[in-house]
């Protein structure tokens, strides 16, 4: 794939995610990315990933730990990047999440992390596997109204409070939003970058954005 | 609503490619059979029995190769003993780890990488074999070489109590039989735990993953049979559960 110059993407590292699977998207899609933990690495790019396994608790003591807080929102409200939050990068932006109630989040959209209760006994927790993900309003990564299918590995959902803020909901279990979108700050449940075609499409829009 | 799931495993010896028959490394094929697009997930098994100083190397080499252009999730596993084996296999680009025997022997070890990727990235692999006098099945561990005084499902539950996201349950007999999945083991697993339930060992065509979903009632059928690798096997495999009203991934 021809190299896009002129666009830089930060993938954020604290230790909390998967990240060569998602540079390898990157890369495959043709972008230019840095891994960084770094002030000047963030300041240096044109958007943000923040991506996420692992525990709520882990993921903020991390931030935490390598005073990344203050540089994402120097890059996020003043510089206006976008950033895009996957998993438990998206759950971080949050206030709060049931899984580790003596932590608080980002903060940046209003919401809450729930745990998923299961609607019956066929339904399995955690959630993990191909779902249908439906668009609900006019958006940059898929027409409204369209169905597309994500891979998702989670224990924890989003729930968002604005509904203005919500651009895709998953019905799996008691249902739940899939993306969220705030200005220029954008998150996913899902993985796009082990989400195959259908994924990559979704990443591609972002990094197109 | 959500899709079942067709899981391929590779499993390596030495690095190497090799198919397996009761656990025993049966003959080695090459990585142009594989087939990373129309799998919904990837298993990868280290199963090299002799130990060589630099034997972990090949197969981190192999899962480095495979990362790269696998863009479904992929879990790894084999002979995976402590947390560091389990960090490497996340730097590498690995997005599930598949513990059996350690977790067996150390059930902490569950919760000790639960608490630090979350449970939806472990799985817990239990390897079963009937008891040659009775109808009950007992839990191995060691590829299959050491019985202990479980029964899959007991094990299976003290699993999930540590924090396993997923339990894979493996036919010892049928591994590479192409006979179909054991009924009986699988069913009784599937029925009574919570978690996403992965079920392996004899799948021999499509007829064995429709049973797995319909009959079994499992999330996810795995198979390491070559066969079912080419793109137009595994295209095959798909449209023809799509026809029975399996929900499938095309």
């Amino acid at each position: 794939m021809k190299l896009r110059v002129n666009v830089k993407i930060a993938i954020i590292d604290y230790k909390c995610g998967n990240i060569a699977s998602l540079k390898n998207a990157i890369e495959y899609l043709g972008f230019d990315v840095d891994v960084t933990k770094t002030a000047s690495g963030i300041k240096a790019c044109d958007k943000l990933i923040l991506p996420g396994v692992g525990t709520f608790q882990q993921g903020m003591q991390n931030l935490q730990k390598n005073n990344l807080i203050d540089f994402l929102q120097e890059a996020v409200f003043k510089d206006k990047k976008p950033i895009l939050g996957i998993c438990l990068g998206a759950q971080l932006m949050l206030h709060k999440s049931e899984e580790s109630p003596d932590y608080k989040g980002l903060a940046w959209i209003e919401g809450s992390v729930d745990k998923i209760i299961p609607a019956d006994k066929s339904c399995r927790v955690p959630h993990v596997g191909w779902d249908s993900t439906f668009y609900c309003r006019d958006n940059q990564f898929s027409s409204k109204g369209s169905q597309e299918i994500y891979y998702y590995t989670h224990s924890y959902c989003l729930n968002i409070t604005n509904v203005r803020d919500v651009v895709a909901h998953c019905h799996y279990a008691k249902g739940f939003t899939a993306v969220f979108m705030k200005d220029n700050i954008i998150g996913c449940q899902f993985h796009p970058e082990k989400s195959q075609k259908m994924g990559l499409r979704f990443l591609k829009n972002y990094l197109e954005l | 609503m959500i899709c079942k799931r067709i899981v391929s495993i590779f499993t390596y010896n030495k690095g190497c490619l090799y198919r397996t028959k009761q656990f025993e490394p049966d003959y080695p094929y090459t990585s142009s059979f594989l087939d990373c697009w129309w799998a919904d997930e990837i298993v990868a098994l280290d199963i090299t029995r002799e130990a060589p100083i630099d034997s972990k190397q090949h197969f981190y080499d192999a899962l480095e190769k495979l990362s790269k252009t696998c863009f479904v999730p992929l879990a790894a596993g084999g002979g995976i003993k402590t947390i560091e084996d389990v960090d490497k296999l996340f730097e590498l680009g690995v997005d599930k780890v598949v513990v059996n025997t350690q977790a067996i022997q150390d059930p902490q070890f569950i919760k000790k990488i639960a608490q630090k990727y979350g449970t939806q990235a472990v799985v817990v692999s239990i390897d079963a074999k009937k008891d040659c006098d009775s109808s009950r099945y007992t839990v191995y561990i060691n590829n299959g070489t050491t019985k202990t005084m479980m029964t899959p499902l007991e094990w299976a539950k003290i699993a999930i109590a540590h924090g396993a996201g997923e339990i894979m349950i493996t036919s010892i007999t049928e591994d590479g039989s192409l006979n179909g999945y054991d009924e009986a083991l699988c069913q009784e697993i599937v029925q009574n735990v919570s978690v996403p339930v992965l079920i392996s060992g004899g799948a021999g065509n499509w007829k064995h993953f429709e049973k797995g979903f319909l009959e079994i009632g499992a999330d996810a059928v795995c198979t390491s049979n070559i066969f079912h690798f080419t793109e137009a096997s595994m295209q095959n495999a798909k449209n023809f559960l799509v026809k029975k009203n399996i929900p499938i991934r095309l």
